[in-house]
């Protein structure tokens, strides 16, 4: 059954991924930085190799749609590419594209949600459901749809890319109490949602 | 297996990124190149100046042959499509241009580089 804990944040499921190489690579970052700003090729795309996956797993996580994930992603990317020469080398290069990917997640679903809005009177958009589909599975997923844009915005910088409340709070422009607000009625969305799914699997004889 | 949530976010399926992730690879390269070789052309020192700009930014600043458009001399030589009329203030002779993330393009004034204006293209 998935379940978040008493403390709040396990779920049974399988671990896919090992994610906690992020931070020693931003070790020798100052140096690829200073070399992309010199115009190295080679140095700008291991920035983009190292900061990739999880850049576009964030704003897919948020947008919920491949094909604008892949967009927010290379987005981010062109733009910190072409403001390179003015980026503070003192400063880790992640936290930079993370925040022009949440934003531009954020203000990619409010423009889809305006654009939604405006064919109201359409069909659905099955495009949109079919890719929706074939990446989208599992009581987790569907949970972290019930949440807003914004809580799901903290949710993935915060359990995804690692983010303290302080520091999303100036990644967002938020306060931190708002953030941690945020936080905590996130969670509990997200452990009503993934009850529900449990309780709805053991009651159709679905649960393990 | 009892996972964190953390895992549970990071082990979750996403599509395949890869082809976009080269395609940007690409694309930043390009970009990166370009700003190497990228010039602005005024049409004449004090005058409107002409900036191509690609979104690395301009280079270096150089002048259009006499009779040509600027546009024109430029994306010529640059086989860029793009191209951007930014007036500089009075008095601003030479500056270097940036993008910032939202796509504005802002300057900075620099000292004009004389052995730049004498060359056609020049790249640095």
């Amino acid at each position: 059954m998935n379940e978040l804990s008493a403390t709040g944040e396990s779920l049974d499921l399988p671990v896919q991924v090992s994610w906690r190489a992020r931070r020693t690579q931003e070790r020798d970052e100052p140096a690829l930085v200073r070399a992309a700003q010199r115009g190295s090729e080679p140095a700008i795309g291991e920035l983009i190799e190292r900061h990739w996956d999880a850049a576009h797993r964030a704003a897919f996580l948020i947008v919920r749609d491949r094909y604008a994930a892949e967009d927010i992603a290379q987005e981010a990317m062109l733009a910190a590419t072409a403001a390179i020469d003015r980026f503070d080398r003192r400063r880790p290069f992640g936290p930079w594209i993370h925040r022009i990917v949440v934003n531009r997640s954020l203000d990619w679903l409010r423009s889809h949600r305006r654009r939604r809005e405006d064919l109201d009177a359409g069909p659905p958009d099955v495009a949109d459901e079919s890719h929706h589909e074939d990446a989208l599975s599992g009581d987790l997923v569907e949970a972290m749809s019930s949440l807003d844009p914004e809580e799901r915005a903290v949710i993935v910088l915060r359990h995804v890319l690692d983010y303290r409340s302080r520091e999303i709070a100036r990644l967002m422009g938020m306060r931190p109490a708002t953030v941690r607000t945020r936080l905590r009625r996130a969670l509990a969305r997200l452990r009503q949602s993934l009850g529900a799914d449990a309780k709805e699997r053991h009651e159709s004889g679905g649960a393990s | 297996m009892t996972a964190t949530l953390n895992e549970a976010l990071r082990a979750l399926a996403v599509p395949d990124g890869d082809a976009a992730k080269e395609r940007t690879k690409l694309l930043a390269g390009e970009m990166l190149e370009a700003r190497r070789s990228v010039v602005a052309a005024p049409r004449s020192r004090r005058a409107l100046a002409a900036a191509v700009v690609t979104a690395g930014g301009i280079a270096a600043f150089t002048i259009a042959p006499p009779g040509q458009a600027v546009a024109e001399w430029v994306g010529e030589r640059l086989g860029l499509t793009e191209t951007h009329y930014i007036e500089l203030p009075p008095g601003v002779e030479c500056a270097d241009y940036t993008l910032d993330e939202s796509g504005e393009v802002a300057f900075k004034e620099v000292e004009c580089e004389t052995e730049l204006l004498r060359e056609p293209v020049r790249e640095r």
